[in-house]
C-alpha cells in the first residue's frame, strides 16, 4: 500500500513537472536568429527597459510603504484589522481587468483625485508612472504577505527585550524587526517585482501601448501576437521568462546556506 | 523599590491574578516562588508594562507607572530563553540599550569591557549567540540586562533549562554580580534550592495570590 501510494506521489510530480516544462519549453525554445533580430532591430530593448524600469519602480515603491503596513499587520491587533487585511489582499483575487478599470477611474482628470493631480502637472494615464501605479497596485500584497509572515516569525520576547532596554518602537523597527525580517524583505521584494513584471491587464488599461512609451514586455507579447507576429512576440516571451526564472533562481540560491544552517 | 498594590488580572471569567500586593526594597534580592503555570511570569510581564492588570497599580520608585509602556519603565527583564538578538554579536548585545539611549560611543565601548570581563566572555565579544552555549547565552542577557542602567531586574526563571552543574555556577555568579553592581531584583523560580541560595527575601505566588514566605 505505501509502495504504491510512493509510486502515485512520484508519477504525479513527475507528470506535472512534464506538463510545466513541456509548456514553458515552447518560450524557453526560441530561434537564436529570431532573438538576436528583435534585440538588434530596436523593437524589443525598449520595450525590455519600460518593463524593468517600472516593475523596479514599483517594487521598491511597494517596499517602502508596505514595510510598515506589513509591521503593523504583524505586530499589532485593533478593530478591524480582518477587515484591513482583506482589503490589502483583494487585488490579489481581482481580475486585473477590474483593478485597471478602477485605477483608470481614479485617476482620469474627470475624477476628483485625478483632477488634483491633472492640476498639479502629474498625469497617470498613458504614461509610466501609470504603469508603476498599475504594477504597484496589483503586486503590493504578495510583498505585504512576504514582510508580514518574516515578522510574525520573530519570536515575541525579541521586541518585547528591545522595549526593556529602553529602545524605543523605532529603533527596534529599525535595529531589530528590519534586520531580523532581511529574508522576508528580499523574497517579498522578489516576488513583487516578479508580479510587476509580468503584470498586463491593469497596465494595459491605465497605460495603453505606446511603442517606446507604455509598452512593457507582457503587452508587447499581446498585441504582437494578436498582430500575427508570433515570432517577435516569442522573442518578448522568452526575455520575460528568462528574467522571471532569473528571479526564482537568485530567490532559491540566496535563501539555500540559511536554510541548511537553521536545518543543521 | 517596585511595589504591586492590589493587581488582579483576569482572563474572561478566569481570575489569575487576585489583589496581589507586595513591596521589593531598593537594592535587595526577592524571588517570587510558585507553581508552573501559576502566574509568576503574567506578573512579571505586569511589573515590566508588556501586559496590563485588569486592576490595581505597579509603583516603581514611588511613581505611579501602570500606564507607562515597557520603554518608559525603569525596568529590564532577563528572559527564560535569554531572547539575545540573533543578528548581533556578544559587543552589539550588550551595547544594545546604550546605542538606543544614545551615549557617547566612548563609554559605550568601557562599559561593554567591564561588563564583558565581569560575566567572563572576553574573548566571545565579537562571537554571535548561535555559537554560544545555554549557560554563556544567560551570562550575556545578565550583562546585557545590567548595561540598560534600570533600576529593577527581573529574571523569569533564566536558569530553568540549564543542568543542574551550570546551573549553580550560575547561581553563585548571579550573586556575585548582585553584590558587585547592588541592584534590585525580582527573581521568579520554581526552585526551592535556587529560591534559597539567592534571594534575600520570598514570596509566594499560590491559587492567584502573594503571600511573604520567609
Amino acid at each position: 500500500m505505501a509502495k504504491a501510494f510512493r509510486v502515485l506521489c512520484v508519477g504525479l510530480t513527475a507528470l506535472l513537472a512534464l506538463f510545466v516544462a513541456g509548456t514553458l519549453g515552447h518560450v524557453f525554445v526560441v530561434s537564436p536568429t529570431v532573438l538576436g533580430r528583435a534585440l538588434t532591430d530596436g523593437s524589443l530593448l525598449p520595450v525590455l527597459g519600460v518593463s524593468l524600469q517600472t516593475s523596479l519602480c514599483a517594487a521598491l515603491l511597494a517596499m517602502g510603504l508596505g514595510t510598515p503596513v506589513a509591521y503593523v499587520l504583524a505586530r499589532r491587533e485593533f478593530r478591524g484589522k480582518t477587515a484591513l487585511e482583506t482589503l490589502l489582499d483583494l487585488p490579489v483575487a481581482l481580475p486585473p481587468m477590474v483593478a485597471g478599470l478602477a485605477l483608470l477611474l481614479l485617476v482620469s482628470p474627470a475624477a476628483p483625485l485625478g483632477g488634483v493631480l491633472a492640476g498639479a502637472g502629474v498625469g497617470l494615464i498613458f504614461t509610466k508612472a501609470g504603469i508603476v501605479l498599475a504594477q504597484f497596485f496589483v503586486a503590493l500584497p504578495f510583498y505585504i504577505r512576504a514582510v508580514r509572515s518574516a515578522i510574525t516569525a520573530i519570536p515575541p520576547s525579541i521586541p518585547a527585550a528591545a522595549a526593556l532596554l529602553r529602545a524605543s518602537e523605532g529603533y527596534t523597527f529599525f535595529h531589530v524587526i528590519l534586520p531580523l525580517s532581511r529574508d522576508g524583505l528580499i523574497s517579498g521584494f522578489v516576488m513583487c517585482w516578479a508580479r510587476a513584471l509580468g503584470e498586463f491587464g491593469a497596465t494595459a488599461m491605465v497605460a495603453g501601448c505606446i511603442p517606446g512609451v507604455t509598452e512593457t514586455l507582457p503587452v508587447a507579447i499581446y498585441t504582437r501576437a494578436t498582430a500575427g507576429d508570433l515570432a517577435s512576440a516569442g522573442a518578448a516571451a522568452f526575455c520575460l521568462a528568462v528574467l522571471s526564472f532569473l528571479a526564482l533562481t537568485a530567490l532559491r540560491l540566496a535563501f539555500r546556506p540559511e536554510a541548511a544552517r537553521r536545518m543543521a | 523599590m517596585i511595589a504591586c498594590d492590589q493587581i488582579c488580572k483576569r482572563f474572561g471569567d478566569r481570575r489569575v491574578l487576585e489583589d496581589v500586593s507586595f513591596t521589593i526594597e531598593r537594592g535587595t534580592f526577592s524571588i517570587l516562588l510558585g507553581p508552573s503555570g501559576c502566574g509568576k511570569t503574567l506578573l512579571l510581564s505586569i511589573l515590566a508594562g508588556l501586559e496590563a492588570p485588569s486592576s490595581g497599580r505597579v509603583l516603581i520608585g514611588g511613581a505611579d507607572m501602570t500606564r507607562v509602556p515597557p520603554e518608559r519603565r525603569p525596568v529590564t527583564m532577563v528572559f527564560q530563553r535569554h531572547a539575545l538578538f540573533p543578528h548581533l554579536t556578544v559587543f552589539e548585545n550588550i551595547a544594545f540599550s546604550m546605542r538606543a539611549r544614545h551615549l557617547h560611543q566612548g563609554a559605550i565601548c568601557s562599559r561593554v569591557e567591564d561588563l564583558l570581563g565581569l560575566i567572563d566572555l572576553e574573548s566571545y565579544r565579537h562571537a554571535k549567540p548561535d555559537v554560544l552555549s545555554g549557560g554563556q547565552c544567560q551570562r550575556v542577557a545578565f550583562a546585557r540586562a545590567l548595561a540598560s542602567d534600570a533600576e529593577v531586574v527581573l529574571f523569569d526563571e533564566p536558569l530553568n533549562s540549564l543542568d543542574q552543574a551550570l546551573k549553580a555556577s550560575l547561581v553563585a555568579e548571579l550573586v556575585a554580580l548582585h553584590g558587585a553592581k547592588r541592584f534590585t531584583a525580582l527573581y521568579v523560580t520554581h526552585d526551592l534550592e535556587e529560591a534559597r541560595a539567592l534571594g534575600d527575601r520570598i514570596y509566594r505566588l499560590d491559587g492567584g495570590r502573594v503571600n511573604a514566605a520567609g
